[in-house]
């Protein structure tokens, strides 16, 4: 199999202000995060002949405030190719359709971006609550069949995903908080991360309950901020300043239902489907990779993803993430090293893979992976949506 | 402690549609119905206008017993909105008719701590403006449920 993914790579990377006090809009976090990949790649605006985002709309509030048009006129872009995403495998739809333009030529360094202002329009709403007697309010889509139920939070979706194997696999809170406090301890190394205060084990266990049996620190939490790629093809990579990050594979299969409820088996959603067709792309196996960035908007996610992706067998993930000296800073594989969405802030999967990249860069500072890494994976989505890519500096 | 997990006060609602309509109002006659393919007998659900068994675009609306399995389910105790009692328990539960044959529902009439993964259960409806919204109760063998 020819994998032309691989002649694609992440030349460079850059974030806005990140956080909950960051009091600026979002067009402008995101010419922020553009701007400062453009110049990390060592580029000018006017290098860039690509321009890619995803999702392209939605109706969670401040989830994608910003249209591509307001980047392509506000910056003057020439573009030979572009596309704002809506139905994809992840937001890292976004970086794999960027590289398949530079793969076949159509583009030779893809702007990509990801902005979000949830924090700020969550705390707008909060302000200005319903009034009493108006009619319910009306939803389409995959929100018509759950919130009529006040299954109003993905929360809801990923609770039962973890009671399920809690009845299924034993899975224990125990093993859930062993994940939660690795990415607390890398967040403490990582400046911009928005928790870093310590976590302990016993804060995790007397946690108030949300929706059983997920607490506060199983979920990640809303923020503003932006986070930009450029992807290159392997050729034009040869303009930029720092080791271009080749794509190795990535997969962004889905064989089932793309539903929340009726996708066939609940316990591993299309994580499963990614995870197939991912290792078919390459003959490298989970235990080659040096480092993981997985996704990790609710601390049930990591294990879905991990048996997925192989790292484990399936029903074992939880056992997996508690082994010592396994996902750790100077573990086997080390797992969430910027503290992932958890501890470090909800990007949407952007913060994780950037985090990846850094590492291979050897620009991730105080948390730096021993050891030169070459190869790190990243895993985004949860629910119906699933992503992966493996980055290799090879 | 026990805590009754009654229908939630305050709900949304989804809305109607021509493919999803006979759905939310099947409840006014008391019953369920899915769509099901008259050519192989899949219930497709949420409906839609070809069968992704055998793709025939023979498709129509079937009553069903309302016996369902809980496949899983959450007690939330977090009140979202205003309006909004915790705790509730949102589960998703199996139709006896078909294996992957779904619903997110709440399971009403009985302590949120009776809830178990396995559970017999069977549909009831709550009546909201024009929407009659499905919702399971334990089946108890007997019949004198609480
Ligand atoms: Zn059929």
């Amino acid at each position: 199999m020819k994998v032309l993914e691989r002649d694609a790579c992440i030349t460079g990377a850059g974030i806005s202000a990140i956080g909950r006090n960051v009091n600026k809009p979002a067009i402008d976090l995101a010419l922020d995060s553009i701007m400062s990949a453009i110049a990390h790649a060592g580029l000018t605006v006017d290098d860039v002949d690509g321009l890619c985002t995803n999702p392209a709309v939605s109706e969670t509030p401040g989830m994608t405030p910003v249209p591509l048009r307001d980047i392509k006129n506000g910056l003057g872009l020439r573009l030979n190719w572009f596309a704002s995403l809506q139905e994809g495998p992840s937001t890292l739809s976004s970086i794999m359709t960027a590289a398949m333009a530079v793969a076949t030529g159509q583009a030779r360094h893809v702007v990509v971006h990801r902005t979000a202002i949830q924090y700020s329009m969550m705390k707008q709403s909060r302000e200005a609550p319903l009034q009493d007697g108006a009619p319910a309010r009306r939803w389409n889509n995959w929100q018509g069949w759950s919130y009529p139920f006040n299954a109003l939070s993905p929360i809801h979706s990923h609770a039962m995903i973890t009671k399920v194997r809690m009845h299924r696999h034993g899975l224990t809170r125990e093993q859930m908080a062993s994940w939660v406090l690795n990415a607390r301890k890398n967040a403490q190394l990582t400046p911009s991360a928005i928790y870093r205060e310590s976590l302990s084990l016993e804060d995790y266990l007397s946690s108030r309950i949300i929706s059983d049996p997920l607490c506060m620190y199983d979920c990640d939490a809303p923020i503003d901020g932006s986070v930009s790629f450029i992807v290159s093809g392997v050729a034009a990579a040869k303009e930029t300043r720092n080791r271009p990050l080749r794509i190795e594979a990535m997969s962004g299969a889905l064989y089932g239902k793309d539903s929340w409820d009726q996708y066939e088996d609940i316990t591993s959603m299309p994580a499963r489907d990614v995870g197939k067709w991912l290792w078919q792309r390459t003959d490298l196996k989970p235990s080659d990779m040096d480092l993981a960035n997985i996704y990790d908007g609710f601390s049930i996610q990591p294990i879905i993803w991990l048996e997925a992706l192989g790292f484990c067998a399936p029903g074992e993930g939880g056992e997996y993430i508690a082994q010592p000296g396994q996902i750790t800073l100077d573990g086997v594989c080390p797992m969430n090293t910027g503290g992932g969405q958890l501890s470090g802030g909800r990007l949407h999967g952007f913060g994780l893979l950037r985090e990846s990249c850094l590492q291979l860069w050897g620009e991730a500072d105080g948390r730096q992976v021993k050891g030169d890494p070459e190869l790190a994976l990243t895993s985004v989505g949860g629910g119906a949506l699933a992503g992966a890519l493996i980055l290799s500096r090879q | 402690m026990r805590v009754d997990c009654l229908a939630s006060p305050r709900r949304d609602l989804p809305a109607l549609n021509e493919r999803n309509r006979f759905f939310w109002q099947s409840g006014e006659a008391g019953v369920l119905r899915f769509s099901q393919c008259n050519a192989c007998g899949y219930f497709i659900h949420p409906s839609a206008p070809i069968c992704a068994q055998c793709r025939s675009r023979d498709i129509t609306p079937a009553e069903v017993s309302g016996r369902a399995t809980v496949l899983t389910f959450t007690i939330n105790r977090h009140a979202w909105q205003a309006g909004l009692e915790a705790p509730f328990v949102v589960a998703i539960v199996e139709m006896e008719e078909q294996e992957g044959l779904r619903l997110t529902t709440n399971i009403v009439n009985c302590s949120v701590e009776d809830v178990f993964i396995g559970q017999s259960v069977k549909v009831l409806f709550d009546h909201r403006e024009d929407v009659w919204l499905p919702l399971f109760e334990p089946d108890l063998p007997s019949g004198d449920a609480k």
